[in-house]
């Protein structure tokens, strides 16, 4: 490992470099020979006392320390000091403090670091097992720590917010992100390495991820180290403290007093209410699903039927998940961040689109209420009335003469108008009948906005589709005489071939017919050809407005989608704190300028990066390589494989100097076990010779997840409803007179597939009031 | 291509008889005739192609040398047919003017189809004596038949009220077509046939379907219709009946339908009955001669690489 061109890779937190940070130990963890992650910097505190506490923290079984280090790989250790401009001149204490020397010569890995003037860490010397490597260049590569409290993390794969996402989909883009990494990764000929580099990636990114509370862990407890020995007696802060902590108890001691006492007078009466509104809704949500016998409605659940049982069935699923989801919130899992990451933003969705529902809900159903009777004129005069009876009169009228100077069947023709014209007689009966019924039903509608305004909407939806009960009919009625006809063409033009479908061979066979059968067989397909067209009209009549119906349903189930599913707090986060919604890691090359600044100051340094003219700063600003194994996008993975703009002369481009600053950035000459792109170091290592080593500043950015990742609900509902009614089935329908079925009304992945059992909710409500009770 | 076939045979050949290949090969100094075997080794080198390669060609097996009467006597057939259409479309044109009453078509289509059917039916019985129990079917089918066309006139008799008429003349044109065309003129003694090719008299039907839509009342429309069936559907089976009978019954049934057809087209117009004229000659004249004319220049050749055909012998 002496080689000239080793390199030393040191993961550093970002929040170090400010210029208050005083010298200090590094604490972290060293993964592969120079490979490190520094956690925190700990300042003010013996080298011994740090070990000791470093110790304590790894064998303490009470905190999620133990397990964090199974995360991590190892317990954090001391792997050097950091030094400051401001402690050189004062003599360098921390360097000749106790021990260091000591630590120096036996430690597996021991780094000097300093900060600079412009607040970046440079590596002044590193030694492993006590021999010194010199002319060692180090890349560092900056993290901005997440806070795990603020459910801040960052990971190579992006947030997955559907919680029903099933297993197949997610090996899908595992294999996808191997595949494209091992291509990266192939372009350097150290293809054995691959494996261990990803794990080394997880691995840090782990480290990372609990750098966090390791070092709020650490400052504690070397607090209380530092205290204990700087004075035994109580300070006067503590006093206060105490003061206050027994003031606050004896303010809420009679109401811990009385607790007892009350509890199972509440207790008791409120298990059982909500087991009565449990039973009461699995009973409803059991008749929504209920399928009629097969005769009747294709048999269908009555939850198909309607948007309004469908919509009940939704928010009755949703209360009893509920409960289930906030105690899997409660819980902190270490396992699968994400996945409860993902839960938690689905239930805080759910529950403010609720919310929101109902706000909106309110507002509609007040005005509907308000205005029940002008809204009923409306609706019915205006447009039920007018385009579902006097248009379609007028259509049929037109039909009855030569329409469009098709010559039709007259006779036929005639027939067919009377029928539909005396069928919408008898509708307009029915209507006349319903209509002063309109007004309270709107009313009725306008009620149920207290449920929210999904609600309002789905009624309106069922009660258009009742409205519009006589074309459904219309258009079964054509749609059958249609049917029939077709068919019956086909096989007499068969017929009219000699030949004969088998149904044994399932194909077309030649056949002797009769005589007698052959002749009329011949008149009845010239009869059949004749009628036809007449047929054909009034299908497509009734098809055309049939569609216009479906049309209006799915704009209204749009809605419904809509104020369903909107991911209302997903964006949000997406906007206030995007490192809570990890979408992939980027690197960017960082300039040396970048902690020099701080505040105000470097709000303006930043604006002005983004002036076009700056060249300077602009070609500092070139990404490197965007890591993000998005979910579903294959260009992203591409843009990683080609970094940089210009991919003419690779190696040009990949090396990247910055002259005027003295700072050699190569990105890619790395044993980073990151899919950066490596290539061979040979170029690098016959150039370099002189001190001080190069050194080259990488900042690991947290990529946002995009906005389609948000919007999955969206982009599911629209592939169903596209792949359902833009397909060839429907087109199929549409010509051969098949009646067209709307599809079954969407559940959207916002729900597990099973809820959790009566038995199990009871027993979930003894164990959570159980809880309490202690 | 042809080299390709041969080579298949001779492997077939060698595939077959590999049994006893190595018998045969047994060295001499004289050089042996070339044998057509594929698993020898011979003296020869291996494209050698020799005198007796090709010896089992054969050509123009089939061809027969035709003889310009006979081929006469059988052009009657399409003569016949030809004629029939004209005198169907010519019965229609009398119809459609009210120059023929319908009463008269139906009652001598009536009594025609029972003559005819009569006759058949003594020679049918006289050959085949299992024939007694379809006569009752054949009653059957033909009343319910003519029942429904009963009923069905009214329907057809508007169906087409609302198309122009030229539709109507072009489409029966096309469908007389495609009648001439596809129909069964095979002259071998099918006497059992039930019918010829159905392609055929449906697409007749459908044009008198077409052509029946054009007339004005009820008992019109039935009338051309049972004429129709009557004269697409059973009249070629009585006209091959009559052609296997003997050549001068066929030859006179030809004159007779030609005479019938130009008498009637005589009425309505001299032109179509000079155009009928000159294709009737065409047909019978001249085309036989072209026919033997065009036979010189047929090339077929047989050989072993045929695919072998079934010797049917009957005893």
């Amino acid at each position: 490992m002496n080689t000239p061109g080793a390199v030393s890779k040191i993961f550093w937190p970002a929040h170090v470099c400010t210029p208050r940070t005083k010298a200090g130990f590094l604490v972290g963890w060293n993964i592969r020979s120079f490979t490190t992650c520094i956690a925190a910097v700990i300042s003010d505190v013996k080298l011994s006392d740090l070990e000791t506490t470093l110790s304590a923290l790894s064998t303490d079984t009470n905190s999620s320390f133990v397990y964090m280090g199974k995360v991590c790989g190892a317990p954090p250790i001391v792997l050097g000091v950091l030094t400051t401009l401001f402690d050189i001149n004062e003599g360098g204490n921390i360097l000749n403090a106790e021990g260091v020397i000591d630590k120096r010569k036996t430690a597996n890995l021991w780094m000097t670091i300093q900060l600079q003037s412009n607040n970046m860490p440079f590596l002044r010397s590193i030694y492993c097992c006590g021999y010194r490597y010199s002319d060692v260049s180090s890349e560092i590569i900056f993290y901005k720590q997440p806070n795990p409290t603020r459910l801040q993390y960052i990971s190579l794969e992006p947030l997955v917010l559907d919680i029903q996402q099933n297993g197949g989909h997610k090996v899908d883009q595992d294999s996808l992100t191997m595949k494209n990494i091992k291509k990266i990764i192939n372009t350097r000929l150290h293809s054995g390495k691959q494996r261990t580099q990803i794990n080394d990636m997880k691995l840090i990114l782990n480290q990372i991820n609990s750098s966090f509370e390791t070092e709020t862990a650490i400052i504690t407890r070397c607090r209380h180290f530092t205290d204990r020995r700087n004075c035994h007696s109580i300070s006067v802060s503590e006093s206060m403290l105490r003061s206050a902590i027994f003031i606050k108890k004896g303010f809420f001691y009679p109401i811990k007093y009385l607790l007892p006492f009350i509890r199972p007078i509440l207790v008791q009466p409120i298990i059982v209410f909500l087991m009565l509104v449990r039973i009461f809704a699995e009973m409803v949500l059991w008749i929504l699903n209920l399928r009629f016998p097969s005769s009747m409605f294709n048999g269908m659940a009555l939850k198909d039927l309607s948007a309004t049982s469908q919509q009940i069935d939704l928010r009755l699923q949703q209360a009893c998940f509920w409960p289930w989801q906030y105690m899997l919130l409660r819980r902190r899992d270490w396992t699968n961040t994400s996945t409860t990451r993902a839960q938690y933003i689905s239930f805080y969705n759910s529950m403010w689109l609720v919310a929101n529902d109902i706000i909106i809900g309110l507002t509609i159903g007040s005005f509907l209420v308000n205005n029940n009777e002008y809204v009923a004129n409306i609706i019915l005069r205006d447009y039920l009335d007018h385009y579902t009876i006097e248009k379609l009169v007028l259509m049929i009228d037109w039909l009855m003469g030569w329409p469009a100077g098709l010559k039709l069947n007259s006779e036929l023709d005639s027939f067919l108008g009377e029928l539909f014209l005396r069928l919408i007689e008898i509708w307009k009966d029915c209507v006349g009948f319903i209509g002063p019924l309109i007004p309270s039903i709107i009313g009725i509608i306008g009620l149920s906005g207290m449920f929210g305004g999904s609600m309002v909407l789905s009624l309106l939806s069922d009660f258009l589709s009742f409205m519009t009960i006589h074309i459904y009919l219309f258009y079964m009625v054509a749609a059958k005489i249609f049917n029939w006809q077709l068919t019956i063409l086909y096989s007499l033009f068969n017929l009219f071939q000699g030949k004969k479908w088998n149904t044994l061979r399932n194909r077309i066979d030649s056949c002797d017919y009769d005589l007698d059968q052959l002749l009329l067989g011949t008149i009845l397909f010239t009869l059949l050809t004749f009628l036809f067209p007449t047929v054909v009209v009034y299908y497509a009549t009734f098809a055309a407005s049939r569609v216009a119906v479906i049309f209006l349903q799915a704009v209204m189930e749009t809605l419904l989608a809509f104020l369903n599913h909107f991911p209302l707090f997903a964006i949000m986060l997406r906007f206030k704190d995007p490192d809570r919604l990890p979408g992939g890691l980027k690197f960017v090359i960082c300039d040396p300028d970048y902690f020099a600044t701080y505040g105000i100051a470097r709000v303006v340094r930043r604006i002005k990066s983004f002036w076009p003219w700056n060249s300077q700063l602009h070609k500092m600003s070139i990404p490197s390589a965007i890591i993000s194994p998005t979910v579903n996008n294959k260009s992203g993975m591409n843009s990683t494989l080609k970094p940089g703009r210009n991919s003419q002369n690779e190696e040009s481009d990949q090396v990247i100097r910055i002259r005027k600053n003295r700072i050699k950035v190569d990105v890619n000459n790395s044993n980073f076990t990151s899919p950066t792109i490596n290539s061979p170091t040979s170029p690098i290592s016959t150039t370099s010779a002189s001190w001080p080593p190069r050194v080259s500043y990488l900042f690991m950015q947290n990529l946002p997840i995009p906005l389609s990742a948000i919007f999955f609900q969206y982009l599911l509902l629209w592939r169903r409803l596209s792949s359902h009614y833009f397909s060839f089935y429907v087109l199929r329908c549409l010509v051969s007179g098949e009646t067209i079925r709307p599809i079954a009304r969407l559940q959207y992945p916002m729900l597990p597939e099973t809820r959790p059992n009566l038995m199990n909710f009871w027993l979930f409500l003894k164990v959570s009031f159980a809880v309490h009770d202690e | 291509m042809k080299t390709n076939v041969i080579f298949f045979y001779l492997f077939r050949f060698f595939a077959a008889n590999k049994n006893w290949g190595s018998l045969t090969n047994s060295p001499t100094n004289k050089r042996e005739s070339w044998r057509k075997l594929l698993w020898i080794k011979q003296d020869y080198p291996d494209n050698y192609v020799d005198s007796t390669f090709l010896k089992e060609l054969e050509k123009n097996v089939n061809v027969r040398a035709y003889d310009y009467w006979n081929v006469l006597k059988e052009s009657c057939v399409i003569s016949q047919h030809i004629s029939s259409i004209v005198i169907f479309i010519a019965v229609f044109i009398y119809l459609y003017l009210d120059m023929l009453s319908a009463q008269n078509l139906i009652i001598s289509g009536t009594v025609f189809t029972i003559i005819g059917y009569i006759f058949w039916d003594k020679s049918i019985s006289k050959t085949d004596p299992s024939y007694e129990y379809k006569r009752w079917k054949t009653a059957k089918g033909a009343v319910l038949f003519f029942a429904t066309l009963l009923c069905l006139s009214p329907i057809l008799k508007t169906l087409t009220k609302d198309t122009s008429s030229d539709t109507i003349w072009a489409v029966t044109v096309i469908l007389f077509l495609t009648n001439m065309l596809f129909h069964d003129y095979g002259s071998g003694n099918r006497t059992n046939i039930k019918f010829p090719g159905s392609v055929s008299t449906n697409a007749a039907i459908f044009a008198s379907v077409l052509l029946a839509s054009r007339l004005p009342s009820n008992s019109h429309v039935f009338g051309l219709m049972s004429f129709a069936i009557e004269w697409f559907a059973l009249f070629p089976i009585f006209r091959r009946y009559i052609k296997s009978l003997s050549v001068e019954f066929n030859i006179a049934l030809t004159c007779l339908l030609f005479m019938l057809a130009t008498i009637l087209f005589l009425n309505i117009s001299k032109t179509i009955v000079i155009l009928y004229i000159l294709g009737i000659a065409f047909i019978t004249f001249v085309c036989p001669f072209w026919l033997i004319w065009i036979q010189k220049y047929k090339n077929e050749i047989h050989g072993p690489w045929d695919e072998a055909r079934p010797k049917i012998t009957t005893y």
